[in-house]
């Protein structure tokens, strides 16, 4: 039974395709040949669009009839520090409502820096009869009233995650249309909301809900009420506490501990706003089996943080403001061997002067101690090219590297050189960094180095960094799997982007503000890759309006199969053959 | 029966070829009182065995059929044919183990130890040593360790596409689950991981399909893939 070329029959290759379920793999099935590609797109369940312009609602629903997950990122990444102006885009409601036709056993929605209207919410809550799962991270554009008809209809609703979205907060009302037969809930996020919720609601759905393993409250729940929501549910594994300060009265205290304690599977803690310190201790019976602690709201001092991080020795990710200083550090590098992530974040941002005792050296002292640690962002005022070369002699294994020093173009404190060979030594030795963030004061050379080692760098965020073109040149040229690269303030221009034009075809998107890229070279591009969107942000007034050689204010550019986007503001242009005719 | 040292089992098979002879079955009695002592039989089940009513009369068993009975009758040979029309004998309860089909067969009685051959049309012999030589060592050795057995399968399945193709196939119309659930496990990991060029080669993809236009522009903006 000799075949001259045989091939596996469809059903085998939709059975073996059912266990590839990483979009990478199924990119690449897809790539093979035709009848791959017509199989895969017939079986593909769960569909992850990491710039929701790259493709219109029309072509995903044609490609991929049979989704029952859909993953939508909107803003770019600088939104989050208010670069993308009001107003810019990411609307879900056209996605929305193709999908509702499209899709009726549609499962899973998951948007992150979109706009979502009330009425988008009503659509999903009507449409999907099978939905399970919503998360809407760092959104925008709802309120408490869309959160209702969700509350209300979706009988099958397992997951409602609001993380960090802006909801506008008319009334807690909404928790109580969930119906009393309403007992499917396994995670529920509404840490964002402002307004307090009906306590009551949710201290009976909370206690209805066998399944309920994920529950994040809102500041606006007061701490004595916390042990009879944490007793209606015992086999909790995530928490974020409400507000984190009462009375101080030692009946409150053992109430808490008590409910604390009966939690045996609680495993992740955050929460914790207006803490008072005397009532920390509360979670320690349970300390030794976090693996998870967010404290990234907890204004407590060092010797407090100190005394709860020792008792973690299982602690994997812990995020925490700078009020641990380098001896909490010390203390994390001793206690807690398997941390895989730190995030300290600045407790005073914008103030002059250092408020804590946070140096380079608390980060060099977690390298050392902590031999699993990957992933770490890490705000402070000083480093130095010696530290940053132990941290990455120390600790090889980082796959995500962030630093923020707080003051632009800071050198090195000790030598007062550019930070260029510590991060140089970084993106050398740390083989698999896949998202580094720079700061300080850079030269070109440090572009260089990561042109040359950063093989596997996937995302870069600079700043306020390097000399000229050369810079982003390096980058472009060097950094084979680069798919997100946002700029700041950085004397970049337009050599080096026309020169690497057809490289923007390989990523996901560009941003650069505040750079030295002309309106005519944007122009360029446009005409040149009409496979790119790029689109140009000026809020001071069309580009034409001045010469072609000046800078633009910002520039996103990305890769996309829908042609230029129709939902633009005002003060948003995209450069094409048409547009540039237009403009002109 | 698991627990049942080889060593007797063999002795038993030995005594039981010396003994099957229908003429002089009291040559096996006492061998059946050392097997009660070895296999700790209690006394009722064994009776319920050796004394069936027959036409009104209460008549003793044969007792070599009383061994194969509680044997499981492990020894007890099937006939498959390939598609060349090569016999194989296989231990039943090996296929048995394995194969629903096999299994199915057996069961309602379509199958006649004396003798029907169970037709394979589409397995050639090929694959069905193979299959056979996989549900062998699965049923002979199945109180190995998890390691070793893992690198007897990996070795097992160190064929080109094409034998692993031909045993899909034989392992999906026999229905034999864990023969299936591996080898679909082995062409997972064809696919995962590797770049494009490679898996059309381990496929043996030569025409991909695409137009020219369609392939350079997916190698544009993929490059990492291929």
């Amino acid at each position: 039974m000799k075949k001259a070329a045989y091939s596996f029959p469809e059903e085998v290759l939709e059975h073996v395709f059912s266990f590839i379920v990483s979009d990478k793999d199924r990119s690449s099935i897809s790539l093979v040949c035709k009848s791959w590609y017509e199989i895969e797109r017939w079986c593909r369940r769960k569909v992850f669009v990491g710039n929701c312009y790259a493709v219109s609602p029309p072509i995903l629903i044609k490609r991929f009839p049979e989704l029952r997950s859909v993953t939508l990122k909107g803003k770019p990444h600088f939104a989050d520090f208010n670069l993308v102006p009001e107003g810019w885009g990411g609307f879900a409601c056209p996605w929305i409502r193709a999908m509702a036709g499209a899709y009726p056993w549609l499962e899973e929605i998951r948007l992150k820096r979109m706009v979502v209207s009330d009425e988008s919410l009503e659509i999903i809550a009507k449409s999907f009869r099978n939905f399970k799962v919503l998360v809407l991270s760092s959104c925008e554009g709802f309120t408490t009233e869309g959160l209702a008809a969700i509350a209300a209809n979706c009988r099958n609703l397992r997951e409602l995650d609001l993380r960090e979205s802006e909801v506008e907060d008319l009334s807690g009302r909404w928790l109580s249309d969930f119906p009393d037969s309403y007992t499917s809930l396994e995670s529920l996020n509404i840490s964002c909301l402002g307004n307090e919720v009906n306590l009551l609601a949710l201290e009976r759905l909370v206690s209805r809900c066998p399944n309920l393993k994920t529950l994040r409250l809102n500041r606006a729940v007061p701490l004595d009420r916390l042990p009879n929501l944490l007793r209606g549910a015992p086999q909790l594994a995530e928490l974020g506490t409400g507000a984190y300060t009462s009375e101080m009265r030692p009946d409150v205290f053992s109430n808490l501990a008590e409910a604390f304690a009966g939690c045996k599977q609680l495993k992740t803690l955050s929460g914790f706003w207006d803490v008072l310190p005397s009532y920390l201790p509360a979670v320690n019976p349970i300390c030794s089996q976090l693996i998870s602690l967010n404290l990234s709201y907890a204004t407590v001092q060092s010797p407090d943080l100190i005394k709860l991080v020792s008792l973690c020795e299982k602690l994997q990710k812990l995020w925490v403001l700078d009020y641990i200083e380098d001896d909490g550090l010390e203390v994390l590098a001793a206690s807690c061997k398997d941390l895989r992530e730190l995030r300290v974040f600045p407790s005073d941002p914008f103030g002059l002067e250092p408020n804590v005792a946070l140096t380079e050296q608390g980060l060099v002292s977690v390298s050392e101690g902590c031999p699993k640690l990957q992933s770490v962002l890490y705000f402070c005022r000083q480093m130095s090219n010696a530290a940053l070369n132990t941290i990455a002699r120390n600790r090889p294994n980082l796959t995500r590297f962030r630093l923020c020093i707080i003051e632009p173009r800071s050198p090195d404190y000790l030598t007062l050189q550019p930070l260029d060979d510590g991060f140089g030594a970084i993106v050398e030795h740390c083989k698999d960094l896949r998202r580094l963030s720079l700061s300080g004061l850079l030269t070109d050379r440090v572009f260089e180095y990561i042109g040359t080692y950063g093989k596997k760098l996937e995302m870069l965020s600079v700043a306020f960094a390097g000399d000229s073109d050369l810079g982003l040149h390096h980058v472009l040229s060097g950094c084979d799997n680069l798919r997100k690269l946002e700029i700041r303030d950085c004397p970049f221009g337009d050599k080096a982007l026309l020169a690497n034009a057809a490289k923007l075809e390989t990523m996901r998107s560009l941003w650069m503000s505040s750079c030295s890229v002309s309106f005519g070279a944007c122009k360029v591009l446009g005409q040149k890759m009409p496979r790119l969107n790029v689109e140009v942000m000026d809020e001071s007034g069309p580009p034409d309006s001045r010469p072609e050689s000046s800078p633009v204010e910002k520039l996103y550019v990305y890769r996309t199969v829908a042609g230029p986007r129709l939902d633009m503001p005002g003060f948003v242009w995209t450069m094409d053959d048409d547009s540039a005719l237009r403009i002109s | 029966m698991d627990k049942w040292p080889s060593s007797n089992r063999y002795s038993l098979k030995a005594a039981l070829m010396i003994n099957y002879n229908p003429v002089i079955p009291s040559l096996c009695l006492p061998f059946l009182d050392l097997l009660i002592e070895i296999m700790s039989i209690k006394e009722k089940w064994l009776s319920a065995w050796c004394i069936k009513p027959v036409g009104g009369a209460l008549v003793r068993q044969e007792p070599e059929y009383i061994l194969l009975a509680l044997m499981g009758s492990p020894l007890k040979k099937i006939m498959l044919c390939s598609s060349e029309k090569e016999i194989f004998n296989v231990e039943e309860q090996v296929m048995v183990q394995h194969s629903v089909i096999i299994n199915n067969m057996i069961e309602d009685g379509s199958y006649n130890h004396e003798e029907s051959k169970i037709p394979l049309d589409c397995v050639d012999s090929k694959t069905l040593k193979k299959v056979i030589d996989y549900c062998t060592h699965h049923t002979h050795h199945q109180n190995d360790n998890q390691e070793d057995l893992e690198a007897w399968d990996a070795q097992f399945l160190n064929v080109d596409s094409n034998g692993l193709y031909d045993l899909l196939m034989a392992a999906n119309y026999l229905e034999i689950r864990n023969l299936l659930d591996l080898i679909y496990g082995t062409i997972k990991n064809m696919i995962k991981g590797k770049k494009i060029d490679e898996i059309r080669r381990i496929f043996n993809i030569k025409d991909h399909g695409f137009t020219s236009e369609e392939e350079e522009q997916n190698r544009k903006e993929y490059p990492h893939f291929y």
